[in-house]
């Protein structure tokens, strides 16, 4: 006689699509009525905003966006942009914008969107203020190239102009620039090896697998301050007062935070249960 | 047989200019030109993609003249890589509406690890042993830590969190950092000497 099926014992693409229906259910309610989970800043992020701010006056900070996809559709890195032109305005900064992203071209495409629909550029000229080289082909090589000397990274900028011709480049060499910024999705050994010599403040934002492979690059202060991720860079909001998805996405990682580790407890209290029985 | 198509010729090739770039870096001489040569680098990768494309067409080129498995895919690989390389060119407007509005979300489709994670999460993350269960628990107060919501609900879970992030994680990783490097100087040694030959198709 067959044993009746219990109501939990559905089919294994049953449960995927359950899975995935509750994953989409959780994070679209959260679309429609935000928790308004309060996030704390941690000293990571804090050490992060510091080292950007500490940049003297007319300083000079290279940015290299090499994030993944998702900064693109996100825009989520719009408050660094932000917070680095605000700094041209203040402290008469120089800002030099380049992308070394493995991901091919959707790096320049990234930092196009970004100077365009995310960036007041108010009070900022182009060519004096901040120069885009845009994505560059060669990922380690183009961060050799500015290490060794950041005349030759490119001859034109994103936009066809010689470098030559770009008056913040004039008798620019890598040895005035005083932050180094990137973004990475990647392992950060690229950046750390060929910029940890120029002994420079490097500040990084990446995700958070990244982190944990970059931790002793930041130990031992080759690597001087880290987002953590996603949270960081809602963090990084936080403190700057200015709000933008990033922000908006994390009662969604909250949720879907929660949901794994009871998927997880589930599946591993069903697995024991159906061990014991066997026994 | 002519020394240029012997495979010594090829190691020298390789060989010079990776000395050259250790001499300079070391020494600090002749900079202009170590700087000049790293720059051929990525006129190199440049001409690698040219290479790429070459063989993609001759790949399905070959496929649709033979009308072999799946043709029909190669000729949508032409029709996207002529339509896409002439956009943007040509309307750098149709170029960022493909960029916006195809390959975004298929690159998004392709890199978002969400579902794929949680499947992996449901069906694998059963625990058999002691080790396994330390390293779920591991995951869980990483996971709560990176969380704005772990802190609210225990304090505790940042403060573990921290620790297997400061502490094993970092150990771990200094380990493979340390051995990746001296894999990194074994794997040049052999280059130099031309005992590595992978560069060569080999």
């Amino acid at each position: 006689m067959t044993e009746k099926k219990k109501w939990y014992n559905i089919s294994m693409d049953v449960q995927d699509s359950l899975v995935y229906f509750i994953l989409i259910l959780l994070c679209g309610t959260v679309v429609l009525y935000p928790l308004g989970i309060p996030l704390n800043v941690t000293k990571e992020t804090r050490e992060y905003y510091d080292a950007l701010i500490a940049v003297p006056e007319g300083g000079v900070i290279l940015y290299d966006e090499a994030y993944m996809v998702q900064s693109y559709v996100t825009g989520s890195e719009i408050t660094m942009f932000r917070m680095m032109f605000d700094l041209i305005r203040e402290k008469d900064v120089k800002l030099i914008i380049v992308s070394s992203c493995v991901d091919g071209p959707l790096g320049g495409a990234m930092i196009d969107k970004l100077l365009a629909e995310g960036v007041d550029k108010t009070g900022t000229t182009y060519g004096v203020d901040y120069v885009n080289f845009g994505w560059l082909p060669g990922f380690e090589l183009v961060l050799s190239s500015i290490s060794k000397n950041i005349q030759t990274v490119t001859m034109n900028d994103a936009y066809g102009t010689p470098i030559s011709q770009i008056p913040m480049m004039k008798d620019l060499t890598t040895a005035d620039i005083d932050v180094f910024c990137f973004s990475c999705s990647v392992s950060a050994d690229p950046w750390m090896r060929q910029w940890g010599p120029l002994h420079k403040p490097i500040l990084m934002s990446g995700g958070s697998s990244l982190i944990a492979q970059a931790m002793p690059y930041y130990e031992s202060r080759v690597l001087t301050a880290y987002l953590n991720g996603a949270r960081g860079l809602a963090e990084l909001e936080q403190i700057y007062g200015k709000f933008t998805i990033a922000t908006a996405l994390m009662d969604a990682t909250n949720l879907a935070s929660l949901y794994g580790i009871a998927l997880i407890l589930y599946s591993n209290i069903r697995y024991q249960m159906g061990r014991r029985k066997m026994q | 047989m002519s020394f240029i198509k012997q495979k010594e010729f090829a190691i020298i090739l390789f060989v010079l200019p990776l000395l050259f770039l250790l001499f300079n870096y070391y020494t600090g001489i002749a900079e202009p030109a170590a700087s000049e040569l790293i720059n051929w680098g990525s006129y190199l990768w440049n001409f690698s993609m040219i290479i790429g494309t070459y063989s993609l067409f001759r790949v399905h080129g070959t496929n649709i003249a033979k009308k072999g498995k799946d043709w029909s895919y190669s000729v949508v690989i032409f029709i996207s890589f002529v339509t896409y390389f002439v956009a943007s060119y040509v309307s750098p407007d149709v170029f960022k509406l493909i960029l916006d509005y195809i390959q975004t979300p298929i690159m998004l489709t392709i890199w978002m690890g969400g579902f794929a994670t949680l499947t992996m999460v449901f069906r694998g993350a059963r625990t058999k042993s002691y080790l396994g269960v330390l390293l779920l628990l591991g995951s869980i107060f990483t996971v709560l830590r990176m969380a704005p919501i772990g802190p609210l609900i225990w304090p505790g879970f940042h403060t573990i969190g921290m620790w297997i992030n400061d502490v094993p994680n970092m150990a771990v990783m200094r380990a493979i950092t340390i051995v990746m490097g001296v894999g990194l100087i074994a794997t040049l040694v052999r280059e130099i000497l031309g005992k590595e030959t992978h560069y060569l198709g080999d």
